[in-house]
């Protein structure tokens, strides 16, 4: 069982990614914006984070940049998980710092293995 | 396109200004060149403003002279501001052209957006419709089949000796068997307890014996002790000895003959228990055997439904795990599909950040230029915010008359209220 902390602006989605990581036994935290996020993220240790990109305020790519400047979260993984598809900002997320990329809609069973991967 | 005629007539106010000017450089030439050349220049100068108005001015506008077809009523002044706003909203009405082409285009891409959005919105409304019926129907079917183990339900395809009995019912009948094993084991239990007492009997009987023998063995001794005194007493030679001898072995003989019969007695008794324990023993292995036979009829069939019925509730158990996998399988497409709800905010999103911001940045514009323009052409009617003092005006469009409200009247009227919402008005009594 993994601390995990959702990203995201869309209450919907939010409720969607906690429902899947919590019936697969995970804990899991959630935090409407960036500044929230990082916030939870200082008060918690968190094994894996999970980010939208398009977020009023601090969007994806900063919260990731910010993450990774905190020195307890150097090396823990982040996903980014976004309706943005394009190879720029793939490339943009990796240079901040992001462990991966799941393009939204997500599939439940996939986004599980791909936290498996990632845990393991 | 107007005349030389026309030019001179509408510049002919300013030729004197152009002859002065046109005279400067005559006025600096004429002291320097001779007097013939001056002469012939000075001749020539109000050929040349001619000509410089005929081809160097621009046609004069149609605000810069009256025309024949203007109302004589008009000053020149009112004829010079109609003209101006005649050409104001010319451009007007060429920029509102060039507007709607191009934010045409914008919002026919809008459009094509929102339909999308719309298609998407649609689809995933009916997936997760789909999916949430899905996973009822489902559900119901895992009930039907946990039902049918407890019912005397025939699973489709499933074939067995006994498929019309339910589960419960083989509990029963399991019950009833054992119950009977049980009533068969406390019968055999009670004829042993009485195996038990006739042998104890038996052996009371072989005790009894066992004494009568030790009362024959103490006669035989009295006996033998009557036949040394009789060899004694013949010895001696009295008569009277010999009478009480005969007594004496005729009470022995007496008691040697009760003893016996006792024995007699007792071995007959011996007999007879023996006889019926053995009677009762043969009735009870009868009984056993037959109770086996019986038993082993009835378990030996119930045994095979019993496998069968646990094949059968495997086989449902499966099943309903397979449902159980699908219910997932449609859960997650619930999932996948209110995902679109964020999938569609972002892209409406993005849909009016570039696109209908655009398109309300260039009709704002086009708003205030015409208010500006309907100011000047007419500041008494018309209020500081360009709108008309009359609040609604009415607007002709192919032949029917709709009247249009001001933004004041449109931000008082009461936004409709979407199908299926609550009312928010709350009255407390």
């Amino acid at each position: 069982m993994a601390s995990i902390l959702i990203v995201d602006d869309s209450t919907t989605m939010r409720q969607m990614v906690s429902f899947t990581l919590s019936s697969a036994g995970h804990r899991v935290l959630e935090a409407e914006n960036g500044d929230k996020a990082i916030a939870l993220a200082k008060s918690n240790q968190f094994d894996l984070v999970i980010a939208d990109i398009n977020m009023p305020g601090m969007n994806g790519l900063e919260l990731v940049r910010a993450l990774r400047a905190l020195p307890e979260y150097k090396f823990t993984p982040v996903l980014v998980l976004t309706t943005e598809d394009g190879t720029d900002m793939k490339q943009k997320g990796k240079s901040a710092g992001a462990t991966g990329w799941i393009v939204k809609p997500f599939n439940p069973e996939v986004l599980l293995s791909v936290l498996n991967r990632v845990l393991n | 396109m107007s005349t030389p005629v026309q030019k001179l007539q509408t510049y002919g106010r300013r030729l004197p200004l152009l002859l002065i000017l046109l005279t400067l450089p005559w006025l600096w030439a004429a002291l320097i060149v001779p007097w013939w050349v001056s002469l012939v220049g000075l001749i020539i100068l109000p050929a040349a403003a001619a000509m410089i108005v005929v081809a160097v001015f621009p046609s004069p506008s149609p605000s810069a002279s009256r025309r024949a077809s203007d109302a004589t009523r008009l000053s020149d002044a009112q004829v010079e501001k109609m003209r101006e706003a005649s050409s104001g909203l010319h451009k007007l009405l060429g920029r509102w052209s060039t507007v709607s082409r191009n934010t045409g285009a914008s919002l026919e891409s809008a459009q094509q957006q929102v339909d999308e959005v719309i298609l998407q919105s649609e689809a995933a409304v009916l997936d997760i419709t789909n999916g949430f019926l899905g996973v009822t129907r489902k559900t119901r079917t895992q009930m039907e089949y946990a039902l049918s183990l407890l019912q005397q339900t025939k699973i489709a395809g499933e074939h067995t000796a006994h498929e019309d009995l339910s589960l419960p019912e083989y509990i029963r009948a399991s019950e009833a068997m054992l119950n009977s094993l049980t009533a068969h084991l406390l019968h055999f239990s009670e004829a042993s307890l009485e195996l038990v007492q006739r042998q104890e009997r038996v052996r009371e009987q072989t005790r009894r014996i066992d004494d009568l023998l030790d009362q024959m063995t103490s006669l035989a001794g009295q006996v033998g002790r009557v036949a040394l005194n009789t060899s004694v007493m013949v010895q001696g030679g009295r008569r009277e000895n010999f009478i009480e001898m005969a007594d004496k072995v005729r009470g022995l003989s007496q008691a040697a003959n009760d003893l016996s019969r006792d024995v007699r007695q007792s071995l007959g008794d011996i007999k007879e228990e023996m006889s019926e324990a053995y009677t009762a023993l043969n009735n009870m292995a009868q009984e056993a055997r037959t109770t086996a036979q019986r038993t082993l009829a009835e378990v030996e069939p119930l045994g095979r439904a019993m496998l069968d019925k646990n094949r059968q509730v495997a086989n449902i158990l499966d099943r309903i795990n397979i449902v159980g996998h699908e219910i997932q399988q449609d859960i997650n497409q619930i999932i996948v599909a209110m995902q679109f709800q964020d999938i569609i905010q972002q892209k409406l999103e993005r849909l009016k950040a570039p696109v209908l911001t655009q398109v309300l940045d260039v009709l704002r514009s086009l708003s205030d230029e015409t208010r500006f323009l309907n100011q000047r052409i007419n500041p008494k009617l018309v209020d500081a915010s360009g709108m008309t003092k009359t609040g609604s005006f009415r607007v002709v469009k192919n032949g029917a008359v709709t009247t249009v409200s001001t933004p004041e009247e449109q931000l008082a009227a009461p936004e409709p209220k979407r199908p299926g919402e609550a009312s928010d008005k709350i009255e407390l009594f």
